[in-house]
């Protein structure tokens, strides 16, 4: 039996770019107890992420934080065309 | 002076800046639900020209505002020139050397007209995924001035190689509405790339392919990229100077203490470099952190002042109000923590809101890399989400 709790997630092609974010979506998650990212080598192009979760399958825990993390991308895009539109009008006012 | 909240602001002080970790009790809180952050987040347009944008993000974790950044930087794609053909190059300038000079020329070409190209080496080029360029210049003696353009070559000598045979021209002569586009070429047709001499000559095939930042900085969309923390600057209540006093009920030792605040105000003001000074021309109206403003009040034929707070934002963060311990008292310097403001100035080839919002798009393709790939190894194993997923190969 093998413990589905903890992963160790390697990411080729990706950085802190990624591993950051990743890192804080999945700490966010009460679920979640450990998380953690590294690039091994600056001269590699890869990332790993550790998680440790209190009973959920790792699994899901990283394909929350990754839903998590394009929500919040989402409600960023969201938020920044509003408040250009409504810049745009306002100097259109003048 | 009352001490500002660690979890929200982060202190800067004489020798270094303190309490800058983002762990707990701020907005964007480890433990805030997702729904609440959501609400929290809000962006700000502070100014837009041509290639420039200037916005605030309100809010976020450093590592989203980060992962923004880098994005912009290094992963938003642009198309820019890859490979040079150098059919005779006469010039002085070596091929190697010329041929990185040219590649370094910002193109107006939409990228999202463009495909990869392979870089295996399995695939050659298309009409999808490359664009050609032609440069020939000429260099001639006439009249005893050098032509063309006293013999400098130019970006906009860069010729787009049209081939009636390709099937998608159209894509980038027109606009979706079907409107003409102008030619595809250089953002700027003014960028010197070299000088020739009578009877030297250049011909070259220029083959621009769609790349990103992380491969070469001539991909990069942004001259730079960058945010910083929001300002928020504090003065104490005797610094500020907002109560109203009776000169003529002042006994002898109130008054010491009203003129040595007077100096001070003078003192902050004076420091600052970044404040319009009285009596000088120093320094803008607009930009200056602090200002002084004159009372009606008079102490033994002396003015007396109060300090107004003009712009905060401002400010650079240089310190030298506070390296006057009296003055230290009276003022503090913070940054606002989750509170950003990016600068983003766009090459040219894009507009600066169209990077910011591939940006966020390249970060939600990323997002969704991530689940995909966690889909379908759990798929391959034969068991729901939850089975053991070792490695997950992107």
């Amino acid at each position: 039996m093998t413990d589905t709790t903890n992963a160790t997630v390697v990411f080729h092609g990706e950085d802190h770019t990624l591993g950051n974010a990743l890192r804080y979506c999945l700490a966010r998650d009460e679920e979640v107890d450990f998380a953690g990212y590294t690039v091994p080598h600056p001269a590699e192009s890869r990332m790993v992420v550790r998680i440790q979760t209190n009973g959920i399958p790792a699994a899901t825990a990283l394909h929350r934080a990754a839903d998590t993390l394009e929500n919040i991308a989402d409600d960023i895009l969201d938020k920044f065309n509003t408040a250009l539109n409504d810049f745009e009008e306002d100097e259109d006012a003048f | 002076m009352e001490r500002a909240d660690p979890d929200q602001f982060a202190q800067v002080s004489k020798y270094g800046i303190s309490n800058t970790a983002t762990t707990s009790g701020t907005a964007f809180s480890l433990s805030t639900p997702e729904n609440q952050v959501s609400e929290q987040l809000s962006v700000k347009i502070l100014s837009k020209h041509e290639n420039e944008l200037e916005f605030e993000l309100i809010n976020a974790d450093p590592s989203i505002a980060n992962a923004l950044r880098r994005i912009m930087i290094s992963e938003v794609p642009t198309v820019a020139i890859e490979k040079a053909v150098i059919k005779n190059n006469t010039s002085i300038m070596q091929d190697e050397v010329l041929a990185h000079r040219i590649g370094l020329v910002p193109l107006r070409l939409d990228p999202s007209q463009f495909e990869y190209f392979a870089t295996d080496g399995s695939e050659s080029g298309t009409e999808l995924n490359t664009i050609v360029f032609t440069l020939k210049v000429d260099c001639k003696m006439e009249n005893g001035v050098l032509t063309p353009d006293n013999g400098i070559v130019y970006s906009r000598d860069l010729v787009w190689h049209r081939d009636e045979s390709h099937q998608y021209n159209d894509r980038l002569t027109h606009d979706e509405a079907g409107n003409e586009l102008p030619l595809p070429g250089p953002v700027h047709g003014d960028i010197p790339i070299m000088k020739l001499c009578q009877g030297q000559s250049l011909d070259l095939e220029l083959h621009c392919v769609k790349g990103v930042g992380r491969d070469h900085a001539k991909f990069s969309p942004v001259g730079t990229a960058v945010y910083r923390l929001q300002n928020d600057i504090r003065l104490s209540k005797e610094m500020l100077g907002e109560e109203k006093i009776n000169v003529k009920k002042l006994s002898g030792a109130e008054k010491v203490q009203v003129k040595t605040m007077n100096k001070l105000r003078h003192d902050l003001v004076t420091r600052c470099p970044l404040s319009l000074n009285p009596g000088t021309s120093t320094g803008s109206d607009t930009s200056s952190v602090f200002k002084l403003i004159e009372t009606k009040s008079m102490l033994d034929g002396d003015k007396l002042y109060k300090v107004k707070l003009n712009n905060p934002s401002s400010c650079t963060m240089c310190r030298e109000c506070i390296q006057d311990d009296e003055l230290a008292t009276h003022v503090q310097l913070l940054k606002v923590k989750g509170d950003y403001l990016f600068k983003v100035e766009s090459i040219g080839s894009m507009e600066p809101e169209d990077i910011v919002r591939k940006a966020l798009a390249v970060l939600k393709d990323k997002c969704a890399k991530v689940r995909q790939t966690i889909e379908d190894n759990t798929e391959k194993k034969g068991g729901a989400a939850g089975e053991e997923v070792d490695d997950e190969e992107m």
